[in-house]
C-alpha cells in the first residue's frame, strides 16, 4: 500500500513537471538569448528586460524574456539547433567575429534596414568602428551591444614611484614598451621574479593585432591563409616575444585558464602589465580593491609596433528571422532600439566597462560624469578609433589551436626557435588550409 | 615476547605497501572535494593567493552568500528542478525497469534473447549519438520548455534492468512457487517477495540514477533553451561566466550547493550499496 501511495506520489510530481511552461504569451513575447551569465554583466540585461516590460514593452504589448545559454559557442549552438527544431529565439547575442558571420552565412538573420528606414533610426549614431561584421551581403544583421577591445592595464603607482607617464591617448612604441616593463620588473634577492614587467595570453586577438600594426594580418581576407606567415610579421612578433621571456621581465602564459591568472597575478601586484579587455575592469577593480593591498591601477592604448589599432571583440545582437513572424521580429527590433538607446547604452558602459556601441552614449551625463571622476574609463573609447577586426576564416577554430600549440612550445617549453615556430606553422597551414 | 613483536612487525610491514597504495588511492579521490570545500569558504583575495593555503586563514561566507544573494540566479528555483527532474527520472524508472527484469528473469517469452541484446546494446551506444534526434522529437512534442526531454529519455535504465535481472535470479524459485500456489498475482509476487528481497539492488539502482540525473549538465544544455526548467548544474555555468572574471570561491560555493545532496544520499544508502554487490548466498 505504501508503495502504491509512493508510486502516485512520484507520478503526481510528473504531473507538477508539465506546469513548468514558457511565460504565459501577452500580444507578442520575444526571447533574448545571451551569454550574459552572473553578476553585474547578467544584473544589468535582467534590468533592461525588466525596464522594456514596464515601459515601451507594456505600451506596446511586447513581453521580453531573456535567457542565459552559455558562453557565445553555446549561444551560437543552441540558436542552430532552435533553428532546425523550428522554434527559434528573437534575439541572440553573438561573438562579434566567430558567431555572428556563423549566423549570417545560414541566412538566418533579418535585414534590419527596413526597420531603420521605416522609423528613421540614426545609424550614424552608431560607433563605426563596431561595425565591421554587422553587415553581411550589403544587408546589416546585426547591432553592436556588448562589444569591448583590450587595453593595457598597468600598475600606476609602481610607474609614478619611477616618475613614468604612460599617454592615454596614444600608444607606447614597442621600444618604449619593453624599456617600461623591464623598469617595472622586481628581482628577489635569490634571483628569482618578484614582479614581472609583463606576461601575455595565448589569446590570438593579440599576436593578430600586432600582425595588423607591422601592415599584416591573420587571415586573409577569403580566410583561407596566413599572411603574417610569409611576410615576415609572425617571425616578428614571436622573435620579440621570445626575447622579452629570455630576458626574464615577461612571464610565459600558464597552460590552463592563463587569463584569469594573469588578471589574478596582476591583482596581487606580481605582474606589473597585461593587456586584457575593457569588459573585465569592474572585476579587475574590484579585486584590486578586495585583495587589501590597493594600488593605483592605469589604463593606455596598447603598445605598437607601428601605427596604434586594437582588435574588438565581444557580442552582437541580431533579430533572427527563421522561424518568427513579422510581428515578433518588429518586437526584437522595439526591443533593440531600446537597448541602443543613450541611457541603456550608457548604463551598459558604466556598471560593466564595455565600450558604448552610440555616439550619444559618449555624452550621456553618467558617462561624462564617469570619464571625469577616472578618466581611464575613456581609454578603451578612445581607442576604438584604431579599431581594427581580422577578417573570419572558417579554419579559425583549426588554426587556432594549432596556433597555441605552437606558441605553448616558443614561449612556455622553449623547445623551438621563433623561425621553427613559423616554419611549423607553415606546415600547419598546408594542411589547415587545403 | 620478542617473537611475537617480531611476528607482528613482520605483518605489518607486509601489508604496509598495500596500506600506502589505499591511502594514497584515497587521497587522491577525497583531496579535489576537501580543495572545494576550503576554497569555497575562503575570501576571493586568500583563493588566489599563492603559495595557497590548504586551510582557510580566514573563514568567509563571501562565496555562499554572492550565490545565494544573486539578484539574477535564482537558486531555489534550479534546486527545485533538479529534484522534480531527479526524482520524476527515478519513478518512471522504476516503472519500467522491474517489470522488465522480472520478465527477463523469470519468464521464456519469444524473442527474449533478442529483447536482451538490445538493452545491453543500449548501455553501449553514448547518449550524445542520439541528442539531435531526441532534441527534434522533443520539438515536435512542444516539450522543449517543459521538464519533460530532461526525464523521458532517461526513463529506461538498461543498466538497472541488467542489474536487477541478476537481483531476481538469485531469488530462490521455491518462494516463487509457494507465492503462486497461494494465488499471489505476478503485481504481488513483484512487490511483495521480489522487490522486498532485492532492496539493496533497487536502491543501488536508484542511487545511481540519482547521481547521474542530478550531476547531469550536457543533456539539460543541450536540451533546454529556458531558465525556468534548468536543474541546479546549469546555475554552475551561469557562475562561470568568465565574462567578467572568475571567482573561484563562488564557483566553489555553487559546486559545493550542487555535491551536497548528493554526498548526503550516499552516505545514508553506502552500506545498502555494498551489500547489493557482495550479496551471493541464499537469501
Amino acid at each position: 500500500m505504501k508503495k502504491w501511495i509512493a508510486l502516485a506520489l512520484a507520478l503526481l510530481l510528473l504531473l507538477g513537471c508539465s506546469a513548468c511552461k514558457k511565460a504565459e504569451d501577452k500580444e507578442v513575447t520575444i526571447e533574448v538569448w545571451h551569454p550574459r551569465g552572473a553578476g553585474a554583466n547578467g544584473e544589468m540585461i535582467a534590468a533592461s528586460v525588466a525596464e522594456f516590460n514596464e515601459t515601451i514593452g507594456a505600451e506596446k504589448g511586447i513581453t521580453v524574456v531573456e535567457v542565459f545559454q552559455g558562453g557565445y559557442g553555446e549561444v551560437v549552438t543552441a540558436t542552430m539547433n532552435a533553428v532546425a527544431a523550428g522554434s527559434s529565439p528573437e534575439i541572440v547575442v553573438v561573438e562579434n567575429s566567430s558567431g555572428t558571420p556563423v549566423l549570417s552565412g545560414e541566412g538566418i538573420l533579418a535585414d534590419l534596414t527596413p526597420y531603420i528606414e521605416r522609423d528613421q533610426w540614426d545609424l550614424d549614431n552608431v560607433q563605426s568602428g563596431l561595425l565591421a561584421y554587422c553587415y553581411h551581403d550589403g544587408e546589416l544583421i546585426a547591432m553592436p551591444y556588448i562589444r569591448s577591445t583590450p587595453v593595457m592595464y598597468y600598475n600606476k603607482t609602481a610607474t609614478d614611484a619611477l616618475g613614468i607617464e604612460i599617454p592615454m591617448n596614444d600608444a607606447l612604441t614597442i621600444e618604449e614598451f619593453e624599456d617600461l616593463c623591464k623598469k617595472l620588473t622586481v628581482k628577489n634577492a635569490d634571483g628569482t621574479t618578484g614582479v614581472y614587467g609583463f606576461s601575455l595570453q595565448s589569446n590570438t586577438w593579440y599576436t593578430q593585432n600586432f600582425f595588423y600594426q607591422l601592415g599584416s594580418n591573420m587571415f586573409d581576407e577569403t580566410g583561407k591563409s596566413c599572411p603574417a606567415l610569409e611576410d615576415g610579421a609572425m617571425l616578428k612578433v614571436f622573435t620579440a616575444w621570445d626575447q622579452w621571456v629570455q630576458d626574464g621581465w615577461c612571464q610565459p602564459f600558464v597552460s590552463t585558464n592563463d587569463e584569469a591568472y594573469l588578471e589574478e597575478q596582476f591583482s596581487l601586484g606580481k605582474i606589473a602589465c597585461i593587456f586584457d579587455s575593457t569588459g573585465k575592469m569592474g572585476n579587475i577593480f574590484g579585486a584590486v580593491e578586495e585583495l587589501g593591498n590597493p594600488f593605483e591601477i592605469g589604463i593606455a592604448f596598447l603598445p605598437s609596433f607601428g601605427e596604434p589599432s586594437c582588435p574588438t571583440g565581444g557580442g552582437n545582437m541580431a533579430i533572427v528571422k527563421e522561424n518568427n513572424s513579422e510581428a515578433e521580429i518588429a518586437a526584437a527590433w522595439e526591443f533593440m532600439k531600446f537597448l541602443l538607446t543613450s541611457e541603456q547604452d550608457a548604463l551598459n558602459h558604466v556598471n560593466t566597462g564595455y565600450a558604448p556601441s552610440t555616439k550619444a552614449a559618449a555624452d550621456a551625463k553618467i558617462v561624462k560624469d564617469l570619464w571625469a571622476n577616472e578618466p581611464y574609463r575613456q581609454v578603451g573609447f578612445n581607442q576604438l578609433a584604431y579599431a581594427q577586426d581580422a577578417p573570419a576564416s572558417d579554419y579559425g577554430a583549426e588554426w587556432g589551436v594549432a596556433f597555441k600549440s605552437v606558441i605553448s612550445s616558443l614561449i612556455q617549453e622553449g623547445t623551438v626557435t621563433p623561425e621553427e615556430a613559423v616554419e611549423r606553422l607553415k606546415g600547419e597551414a598546408a594542411s589547415i588550409f587545403s | 615476547m620478542k617473537e611475537q613483536t617480531r611476528r607482528r612487525l613482520r605483518r605489518c610491514m607486509k601489508r604496509l605497501p598495500g596500506d600506502l597504495l589505499k591511502i594514497a588511492v584515497v587521497l587522491c579521490f577525497v583531496f579535489p572535494f576537501y580543495w572545494m570545500i576550503c576554497t569555497a569558504f575562503k575570501s576571493y583575495s586568500e583563493a588566489i593567493q599563492t603559495p595557497v593555503t590548504f586551510w582557510p586563514e580566514r573563514f568567509s561566507m563571501d562565496g555562499v552568500a554572492s550565490i545565494l544573494g544573486a539578484r539574477n540566479v535564482d537558486v531555489l528555483r534550479y534546486l527545485r528542478n533538479s529534484i522534480l527532474i531527479t526524482a520524476g527520472t527515478i519513478a518512471l524508472q522504476m516503472l519500467l525497469l522491474v517489470p522488465a527484469a522480472y520478465a527477463f528473469a523469470r519468464f521464456e517469452f519469444f524473442g527474449k534473447n533478442v529483447c536482451f541484446a538490445l538493452v545491453l546494446l543500449a548501455l553501449m551506444i553514448p547518449g550524445q549519438v542520439t541528442y539531435i534526434t531526441v532534441y527534434l522529437t522533443m520539438a515536435d512534442w512542444n516539450l522543449l520548455n517543459t521538464l519533460w526531454p530532461q526525464i523521458l529519455p532517461h526513463g529506461a535504465n538498461a543498466f538497472g534492468i541488467f542489474l536487477l535481472r541478476q537481483g531476481f535470479k538469485q531469488v530462490p524459485d521455491e518462494i516463487i512457487e509457494s507465492a503462486q500456489l497461494d494465488s499471489a498475482s505476478q503485481v504481488q509476487i513483484i512487490l511483495k517477495i521480489l522487490a522486498p528481497m532485492c532492496k539493496s539492488v533497487l536502491l543501488t539502482i536508484m542511487l545511481f540514477s540519482f547521481v547521474t540525473t542530478w550531476n547531469n549538465y550536457f543533456w539539460p544544455l543541450v536540451m533546454t533553451n529556458s531558465e525556468a526548467v534548468r536543474p541546479l548544474t546549469m546555475m554552475l555555468v551561469r557562475v562561470l561566466d568568465s565574462e567578467l572574471g572568475t571567482r573561484w570561491n563562488e564557483i566553489m560555493a555553487a559546486n559545493l550547493l550542487v555535491v551536497i545532496p548528493v554526498l548526503a544520499v550516499y552516505i545514508f544508502t553506502s552500506g545498502r550499496i555494498i551489500k547489493a554487490f557482495t550479496y551471493n548466498g541464499i537469501k
